[in-house]
């Protein structure tokens, strides 16, 4: 379970996140949309401990998160796939799957599950000895996930991964989570744009505006044209707030 | 012919100790991006304690490893006391000024502590003497320059690719916050990078001091600007390009010195660094940008 209770945060001087409080249950998929600009990868920042809160409280199995370091994040089960996918351009794709694993000890299990994955996503076992910066934007979007999932997190904290990828590679990715999940107990923290993709995986949505979590809802009780009101009214009424 | 080979063989011994000092300096800079200015200077005061540690009668393994040891304390000390606090406000500019500031105070202690004599070093330290094979002369002190620095620089490169270690290293280099996240601990590899600078680095001075049995406090920015040479020749940020680069400017200077003139040496070497930052900034190995936005 993850908890976060009126959580403040920002770079330098300007505040990015207000007041935000959400859960994310066990097993639960999470998605959490809005603007550019609203907060959304601040909110994971925080998560993951790049970025300390300056008020407010997170909580992950009953820990404190806040005051732990990224390293300290990862090795108790939460894992954070960037924006941008930020693999290691100049390591292979196994060896940036291998470094996903960093936290981890037991090196032969490691091996085992680096195969495993590659051997799920032919898409890239055939790029397994190449550069991570030459494969295509949906490969390296597929690997940033898999190289997040060897650190065996039970909280993905996953920021828009259909960013940027053409429709067919996205429901490729979203295949990827739902495979995961499918297997072992898994709980993701969703950041998209694509409110239409997103609804499709997430029990529930919450809807960030200039910093603050202005509407939430169960996926089944709402649809993309009332989420995406959610967040243009909040856009239009007070600006994105940077 | 004989001077030939007799001047290759010289190069390559000089270029070992060279590509020793090009190895961390040029680790340093793939990692942090920062020109480590304070390089040669943090070497130098290892090697004017271990030349006292010498003259207490310690055995040269010992003062060796003892050396090697201290440049990496020194090396990590100034990445925390200079480097970081600077870089991290952003200023990478202000931090190569602060690296040769760190470098002059470095050099300053030494010769406070010891004066401005050079420091000695006792002959046969490494077997000297030469093979004569067909009227040639083989010094076997440069071929042993080279073999040390080739198993230093297969085994670091072995370190590099194949442990998780080493692949931290790499990855630091690539994308800090993606390794945030990954759950390395940046500031523990950063120290680990300037510690390796450091101890590989004096072992490249170690074989300067067995090759001409003496240590001056001016060596130390020399040692600075051949790794720096060295590194834009070979291509900077890698450890073949630190190799190349290094063994390239000690044929360079042989040959210079051999065939044209001593005199001029200095002259003609810092031309090429000039050509090669014209022509090909990024070195005799070195890649252009691949990265996939």
């Amino acid at each position: 379970m993850l908890e976060l209770k009126g959580v403040h945060a920002g770079y330098g001087v300007g505040q990015v996140l207000h007041d935000v409080s959400f859960t994310v249950a066990p097993g639960e998929v999470v998605a959490l949309v809005g603007p550019n600009g609203a907060g959304k990868s601040t909110t994971l920042d925080v998560i993951s401990g790049v970025l300390r809160p300056s008020r407010g409280r997170l909580a992950w199995e009953g820990q404190d998160l806040g005051r732990m370091s990224p390293a300290k994040v990862v090795t108790s089960g939460v894992a954070h796939c960037p924006q941008g996918r930020r693999v290691f351009p100049y390591m292979s794709t196994e060896a940036n799957l291998r470094v996903g694993a960093y936290t981890r000890k037991d090196r032969s299990a490691v091996k085992a599950e680096v195969d495993e994955f590659l051997a799920a996503w032919p898409i890239l076992d055939r790029r397994r000895s190449s550069n991570a910066g030459t494969l295509s934007g949906g490969e390296q979007q597929i690997l940033a996930i898999g190289r997040s999932l060897m650190s065996r997190p039970r909280l993905l904290l996953l920021d828009e991964p259909s960013l940027g990828l053409a429709p067919v590679l996205i429901s490729q990715v979203y295949e990827v989570l739902q495979h995961t999940m499918s297997e072992r107990p898994l709980s993701v923290l969703l950041v998209e744009q694509n409110v239409v993709q997103a609804l499709t995986l997430a029990s529930r949505v919450l809807v960030l505006a200039g910093g603050r979590i202005v509407f939430e809802a169960r996926a089944e009780d709402t649809d993309a044209d009332e989420v995406a009101s959610h967040y243009f009214e909040a856009t239009n009424g007070n600006g994105t707030g940077q | 012919m004989s001077f030939f080979i007799q001047q290759l063989i010289n190069g390559l011994g000089v270029g070992a100790q060279y590509a020793l000092w090009c190895v961390g300096y040029g680790l340093v800079y793939q990692v942090l991006g920062l020109m480590h200015f304070a390089h040669g200077d943090s070497l130098i005061f290892s090697i004017f304690v271990a030349s006292s540690l010498m003259a207490s009668g310690l055995p040269f393994w010992l003062v060796v490893l003892l050396g090697m040891l201290l440049a990496a304390v020194v090396a990590i000390g100034i990445e925390r006391g200079l480097y970081r606090p600077i870089m991290s406000r952003g200023l990478v500019f202000l931090a190569f000024i602060a690296a040769m500031a760190g470098g002059f105070v470095l050099r300053s202690i030494v010769q406070v502590i010891w004066g401005v004599q050079p420091r000695l070093f006792p002959e046969g330290l490494l077997p000297s003497g030469a093979w004569t094979i067909g009227g040639v002369h083989i010094g076997i002190l440069p071929m042993t320059n080279l073999a040390i620095a080739l198993v230093i620089v297969v085994t670091f490169t072995l370190y590099l690719s194949r442990t998780r270690q080493g692949q931290a290293i790499l990855a630091v280099a690539q994308d800090r916050y993606a390794c945030d996240l990954m759950g390395i601990s940046v500031n523990k590899i950063v120290a680990l990078v300037y510690g390796l600078s450091g101890a590989i680095g004096f072992i490249g001075l170690i074989l300067y001091a067995v090759n001409y049995r003496s240590v001056t406090i001016g060596l130390g920015f020399s040692i600075t600007m051949k790794a720096f040479i060295a590194a834009i020749i070979g291509g900077i940020g890698s450890i073949r390009g630190a190799v190349f680069g290094g063994l390239a400017l000690g044929l360079l200077e042989a040959f210079v010195a051999g065939y044209i003139s001593t005199t001029l040496m200095d002259a003609i070497v810092t031309a090429c660094l000039i050509l090669f930052l014209l022509f090909r900034p990024y070195g005799i190995t070195g890649r252009r940008e691949l990265v996939k936005l």
